[in-house]
């Protein structure tokens, strides 16, 4: 045990982090690495017992458990073969409209990856489904590799988004109220999304070839019948647990459970709910929830000697004293998140930086859930700006390969998303009531 | 050697095969609460509590299977580009520094914590089910004993790769 001041401590323990993460060792380890490290220099060895406590509190929390709920139901409509079937009802509603492909992946991005929860498996999911169907009908490949990666990413954001499931009780704030406040933001990036098709495709219609005619000729019963098994349970599954969060009815981990439960009888109505199925949805909810716990059991660890050692305040008075007021403060939180993006998983992001950063929000002066939001588009942005994009990655390993979609094409596509997602993000400074206009008239 | 791998791997992937029952134990608990609650009227007591136990035991349960699926994420930027032998010495080099130390001084301090729950027959009072706390202390200890293993024989396999042998 040696004295080092709070300084020291926040540039060994940050410095320590980016270095240690950087080896490319699944990075829970390298956190937790930090954490002991310098929580031994500073506490001795009752900084142990202190990381055991903060990984024991946050494994035992109530509000953390629709993680795994939400996961699990992710997982079992992924199984439940959901995706192919909107894709088909999407495909005749929509496959007339000059450029209606790029759309209907969107569509499907807001719709079914809203769902999935997990960013690499719902960009994955929309990449497989959507990606060969536009490319083989002759879809210009930045045009489609770009919806692709809109569409895919614009389910973090779209509730019940998992990502704000954590933000919520690691700023103390509502589940509930982030879910309605995300409502807003992320229709209109969805509709900032087709607009921008359209309007492409409108000037551009070389890009995108009408499907033909004869693709899309099906009895009008057959249709109704498609429309009705595909497009209506999803919506019901969501707007059953959205609708009880903003009624006030049961917590979100409660609503979780129910939407988990509706999306196995959803996958036993379609006949998919054979054993092999349900084992491998468990074993890849259990796989995913594992290291996303053990992430967060790190994470609070090193956050739990972090604020202990007095380093939280360093990094609240660095921030604060950021020159141009509060909005210069913002737009270094913001800057922060951006740059973390390119590199972390969201959730060692959250869990990290959200304990030290989201209770500056209401001593800048910002509503707290505004914030919040503001925080999740923003990391959005970062997961499509390239050259260190999430999704690109991901895209690029999902893609099958005689497609051939290059990772240039897939950037040039993915730009001008990025504008559209600053777009929304001014549209929400702007007009902070996008956001805060539905959590306001939520049942409390 | 083959032998010992196979069974520390065998153990790893049973992990997840046992400890995947708790994702659909909690959806059925939970749901059953909400009938309860919001339907009869009649709350339980004990969903509360058991929901929470279950969450300690969904999350470090299968620790070891989502290591020997290569679950747990990386930061990748720079690793993705080395080639399978750095990637090897990188991942060795990791167990040996980050891995191992961190991981045997959390089962250490998880096992006083069991012994100490045990002993003084430590109860949580969150509710009025008052359960004892020990039982789930013990399978976040098993969580952290089991990954230690498979850790160990990944680091054996990329030995292995390093040393440009081949390990079925």
């Amino acid at each position: 045990m040696i004295e080092i001041s709070p300084q020291l401590v926040t540039i060994l323990m940050l410095g320590g982090l980016m270095v240690t993460i950087l080896t490319g060792f699944p990075i829970a380890l390298p956190i937790g690495f930090v954490a002991l490290v310098v929580g031994y220099l500073v506490f001795g060895p009752p900084v142990l017992d202190v990381i055991y406590t903060q990984i024991y509190g946050i494994l035992h929390n109530y509000l953390l458990l629709a993680l795994p709920l939400f996961v699990f139901m992710g997982v079992t409509l992924e199984y439940s073969g959901i995706a192919d079937k909107m894709y088909d009802a999407l495909f005749l509603l929509l496959g007339g409209l000059r450029g209606g492909l790029a759309i209907i992946t969107v569509v499907m991005g807001t719709v079914i990856a809203a769902c999935v929860g997990v960013m690499s498996a719902s960009v994955t999911l929309v990449t497989t489904l959507a990606l060969p169907s536009m490319i083989k009908r002759g879809y210009d490949k930045k045009l489609a590799a770009g919806a692709v990666a809109g569409g895919g990413t614009l389910g973090i954001l779209i509730p019940p988004s998992v990502m704000l499931v954590v933000y919520g009780p690691m700023a103390r704030l509502s589940v509930g109220k982030l879910f309605m406040g995300a409502f807003v933001p992320g229709l209109v990036l969805c509709g900032l999304y087709c607009t921008y098709i359209f309007i492409r495709c409108l000037f551009q219609p070389n890009l995108a070839p009408i499907v033909p005619a004869g693709e899309r000729a099906v009895p009008f019963i057959h249709k109704m019948r498609l429309f009705l098994t595909s497009l209506l349970p999803p919506t019901f599954i969501i707007l059953a647990v959205l609708g009880t969060i903003f009624a006030g009815i049961a917590p979100p981990t409660e609503a979780a459970a129910v939407g988990a439960a509706a999306a196995l009888i959803l996958t036993a109505a379609y006949r998919r709910l054979n054993w092999q199925n349900l084992r491998n949805i468990m074993l890849r909810s259990i796989n995913i929830t594992c290291m996303a716990y053990f992430i967060a059991a790190m994470s609070v660890g090193y956050t739990g000697v972090f604020l202990r050692s007095g380093a939280g305040e360093v990094v609240q008075q660095l921030v604060l004293a950021t020159p141009g007021g509060r909005w210069g403060a913002f737009a270094v939180i913001m800057f922060i998140y951006f740059i973390l993006g390119f590199f972390i998983e969201w959730i060692g992001i959250f869990f990290i930086m959200v304990p030290l950063l989201a209770p500056l929000a209401p001593v800048l002066g910002f509503d707290p859930v505004w914030f919040g939001l503001m925080i999740c588009i923003n990391l959005q942005m970062s997961f499509l700006t390239p050259p260190y994009a999430f999704t690109i990655f991901v895209m690029r390993a999902a893609a099958p390969a005689e497609l051939g979609v290059e990772t240039g094409d897939i950037i040039r596509g993915i730009v001008p998303y990025v504008l559209l997602i600053m777009m929304c993000l001014g549209l929400c400074i702007a007009f902070p009531q996008l956001i805060l206009w539905l959590p306001s008239m939520m049942i409390k | 050697m083959r032998k010992t791998i196979h069974v520390i791997e065998s153990i790893s992937e049973w992990t997840g095969k046992i400890f995947m029952w708790s994702m659909l134990i909690l959806v059925v608990l939970l749901c059953h609460e909400v009938f309860m609650r919001y339907i009869l009227d009649n709350p339980t007591i004990y969903s509360y509590e058991i929901s929470t136990m279950l969450g300690v035991i969904i999350g470090t349960g299968a620790l070891a299977y989502t290591h020997l699926r290569h679950g747990h994420v990386r930061v990748d930027v720079i690793w993705r580009n080395l080639s399978p032998k750095g990637q090897a010495i990188a991942d060795a080099v990791g167990s040996l520094v980050f891995f191992w130390p961190l991981m045997l001084l959390l089962v250490w301090t998880s096992f006083d914590w069991v012994i100490y729950s045990y002993s003084v027959h430590e109860i949580s009072q969150e509710s009025y089910l008052y359960p004892i706390v020990w039982p789930v202390r013990a399978v976040m200890l098993l969580g952290f004993i089991l990954i230690i293993p498979q850790d160990v024989i990944k680091f054996i396999r990329s030995i292995y790769l390093i040393r440009g042998k081949k390990l079925s």
